[in-house]
């Protein structure tokens, strides 16, 4: 059976991807592990390899078509292999000759492929297209894919029973099963119950649309005087779009606020900042300091560094810091792995690697995934306080920002210091309000006294 | 052209490619000069004489463990025994020697047995004459196996094994034996492909999957079904056991979304199972009810007639478990 060149996971935040440059023409020597063809995302771009060698035999997803996590973009056969060939005594694996005709029908993705922005496709058409296939292979390659929005969309209430079949077509064409009537037993909504709404109110076959995201306020109506351009938005503003959107409705967001006196700090960078950078080759921030503070800080308060699984709390033993770096394509948060075993100046120079990737948009998924405690900066553009939104699954987020000269009174005299607000967001299902203030309070005490840092983190 | 019976069926392409290929030679319980307990080897003992035919003792680990050691020297063996209630003594040969052999010898040695084998109920043969054994068979890779359910299949499916370099048990079914007729086409014209699931009778409500005398039991309840309740099922004749034809199977639950499966032998660890498991991970997202089973009891065969009739599905049964299915 010819191997199937699929779109690899692109990470929790990135449902799909562009094809890029197809490395490997049609009927081209292919080795294992070599590259075959580029994906491209907002956010990054890789290289998909071949697990075994062959021919590529057939390039189902042409250069600039949308794909989907999993979806097949080509074949590669091995010598004698014919693509789409079922002879049973070859295949004599039937569990290896079943899916070759039938998958994509049995796991429904012809039918996810429609395109979520078309809900007049019908997916009966569809079916019967690829019924009539003998080859799959030889199926047109289909449009882009949106699997998780369209399930997003679509509304199955948990205590009604529907059968699979009935689950996907509501996905399909984000349907809200509770306005179907149902005609099986015991009111039960059946198949033949939601293609004939369908065939019957194609205009509302799509009135659940993301309720949760859409704005409910009515489309606004402008005058011939106010101008407007719309745009589709990139894929990386949707990603973000939902994570956001999905974290405030998820999370029970508090923000608390603590000052900082940076004047040790910043006395200490001053000095050493010179060397480091003529050293090194990148400049000392102040984030290896922060990052150093919050590890110590998250030892203390683990609560900070879990997520909540289900009804269970995954504490992590381990400190994968992300760092919210802003590109012209918008937030992207890299993560230094490890950043507890790693030195100040390793983290520096982790810190100044990611960024410098992410501007050019040659992160990795590695580089972006799994962080368990982020860090945001909004002080370099000038904020003195922000409340920052929880990256998922995490607990908590740091707002960092601008260090500002302020009058403050010190042993009963008026002193200017370099003081820094910090505003740290904590999931309040998680973490309660005295250990989050806490927590916040042992970052600023070692930042205060940072030789500190040398003994604690 | 006559019509003729599926054990005429098999006694006249075993006359045929007998004839045609003179490694071919058969061998078994009665099969010579009695011609077979049940007449399916008539006249072959007269036709090719005492070494192609050979009457052998009442040992099947004999007559299986014969044949390999003649595949191996070239022959094409075709052993029958006697009952598929009797293969058990054979077991090892069957699965030690026969299905590995090709795979131990590196491709050296293929084993191009084809046994026949007489099962199936219905017939008031009580417990060692009525055994439905083929999910034994099911977790052996190298094997194949048939199981007619048509006269046209049963020479066409043993033209197929014979002629096959694989070794394939040949089950063929004894309350088909006279029970069904039809016109044969001759020679080369009546030849089924191996691993070539057949759809019986076309519909779009529920699939029903079965093989041997219980498809002659589902095309009826199909019938019936199609009358009363105007429920149209597809339904599938497997025809080859191992490997199954899923992508007959699941091109058809795909469409229907409703799937029942039908066979003699017990219901639990038969082949009933292995198919609701492949559809169920391959159809999930296609099925609007739980994939159900009608099958014979986890019990040995009765040999009291009521009970047998009550230990086979029926035509009542079988209407009435599609239904359910189909309405659900």
């Amino acid at each position: 059976m010819p191997l199937e060149i699929k779109v690899p996971s692109l990470g929790q935040s990135v449902p799909e991807a562009t094809v890029g440059k197809w490395l490997k023409k049609e009927g081209d020597q292919v080795q294992a592990d070599e590259a075959v063809v580029e994906l491209e995302t907002d956010k990054i771009n890789m290289e998909v390899t071949a697990f075994r060698g062959g021919t590529l035999a057939e390039i189902r997803k042409q250069e600039g078509a949308t794909v989907a996590v999993g979806e097949v973009l080509g074949l590669i056969a091995q010598e004698g292999e014919e693509v789409g060939a079922g002879e049973p005594e070859e295949v004599a694996e039937e569990e290896a000759a079943a899916p070759t005709k039938v998958e994509e029908k049995a796991t429904g993705e012809e039918g996810e492929e429609e395109p979520a922005g078309e809900p007049e496709a019908e997916p009966e058409e569809a079916k019967e297209e690829a019924e009539a296939e003998e080859k799959p292979a030889r199926r047109p390659a289909a449009k882009a894919t949106r699997p998780a929005a369209a399930r997003r969309e679509a509304v199955i209430p948990e205590d009604m029973k529907t059968s699979p079949a009935v689950r996907r077509l509501a996905r399909e064409h984000r349907l809200d099963l509770n306005v179907i009537e149902g005609s099986g037993k015991a009111g039960r909504v059946t198949r033949e119950d939601v293609l004939a709404y369908l065939e019957e109110a194609p205009e509302e076959a799509v009135p659940a649309a993301a309720p949760a995201e859409a704005p409910s306020a009515p489309e606004p109506e402008y005058g011939p005087d106010e101008p407007v351009e719309v745009v589709p938005m990139t894929s990386i503003r949707k990603t973000i779009a939902h994570r956001m959107a999905d974290s405030k409705r998820t999370a029970a967001h508090v923000t608390t606020v603590d000052e900082c006196d940076f004047g040790a700090l910043v006395e200490l960078r001053e000095r050493i900042k010179e060397d480091f950078l003529a050293q090194h080759g990148y400049k000392l921030t102040y984030l290896p300091f922060i990052m150093k503070a919050s590890i110590a800080a998250l030892r203390e308060f683990p609560q900070v560094n879990a997520s909540i699984r289900g009804d269970d709390i995954v504490f992590h033993r381990f400190y994968h810091i992300g760092v919210a770096v802003h590109t012209e394509a918008g937030l992207i948060v890299p993560v230094v792995k490890h950043a507890d075993r790693k030195s100040m100046v390793e983290i520096a120079g982790k810190i100044d690697e990611l960024a410098k990737k992410a501007r050019e948009r040659k992160l990795t998924m590695e580089d972006i995934q799994g962080g368990t405690f982020t860090l945001t900066n909004a002080g370099g553009f000038g904020a003195i306080l922000s409340t920052p939104i929880i990256s998922q699954p995490e607990s908590a987020v740091l707002g960092i920002h601008k260090i500002v000269e302020r009058p403050v009174a010190l042993n009963g005299q008026v002193v200017i210091r370099p003081m820094m607000w910090f505003g740290l967001s904590y999931d309040h299902r998680l973490v309660d309000g005295t250990p989050a203030v806490q927590f916040l309070r042992r970052i600023c005490e070692l930042l205060e006294k940072p030789e500190r840092l040398l003994l604690e983190a | 052209m006559a019509e003729i019976t599926y054990i005429d069926a098999i006694n006249r392409v075993l006359h045929e490619e007998m004839a045609k290929d003179d490694t071919t030679f058969l061998i078994g319980e009665d099969v010579g000069i009695y011609g077979g307990v049940f007449k399916a080897t008539r006249g072959l003992l007269e036709e090719f004489g005492p070494e192609r035919i050979i009457d052998s003792p009442i040992s099947e680990s004999l007559i299986a463990g014969m044949c390999v050691g003649a595949a191996m020297v070239g022959c094409r063996p075709l052993p029958e025994i006697q009952f598929a209630d009797f293969i058990h003594p054979a077991f090892d040969q069957n699965v030690q020697q026969i299905a590995r052999y090709r795979w131990r010898t590196v491709g050296r040695y293929d084993m191009p047995i084809t046994i026949r084998c007489p099962w199936g109920g219905g017939v008031g043969g009580g417990v060692y004459h009525s055994q439905s054994n083929e999910a034994l068979f099911m977790n052996v890779p190298g094997l194949v196996m048939v199981a007619p359910s048509t006269v046209r299949d049963a020479a066409g499916l043993l033209r197929s094994a014979i002629r096959s370099q694989d070794p394939v048990i040949y089950w063929e079914n004894k309350k088909l034996y006279r029970s069904i007729k039809d016109e044969l086409p001759e020679g080369e014209a009546a030849t089924t492909p191996i691993g070539e699931a057949h759809v019986a009778r076309e519909g779009d409500d529920v699939t029903a999957v079965t093989f041997g005398y219980m498809l002659h039991v589902t095309l009826q309840a199909a019938d019936r079904l199609a009358e009363d309740d105007g429920i149209e099922v597809e339904v599938i004749d497997l025809r080859t056991l191992l490997p199954l034809d899923f992508p007959t199977v699941l091109e058809s639950v795909a469409r229907t979304g409703r799937a029942v499966i039908v066979h003699e032998a017990p219901r639990t660890g038969g082949i009933g199972g292995e198919i609701a498991a492949v559809i169920a991970d391959r159809c999930f997202w296609d099925l609007d009810a739980p994939v159900r089973r009608i099958c014979g009891h986890n019990t040995s065969f009765p040999a009291a007639a009521t009970m047998e009739a009550h230990y086979m599905p029926d035509v009542d049964q079988v209407a009435a478990g599609i239904r359910a299915t189909a309405t659900l």
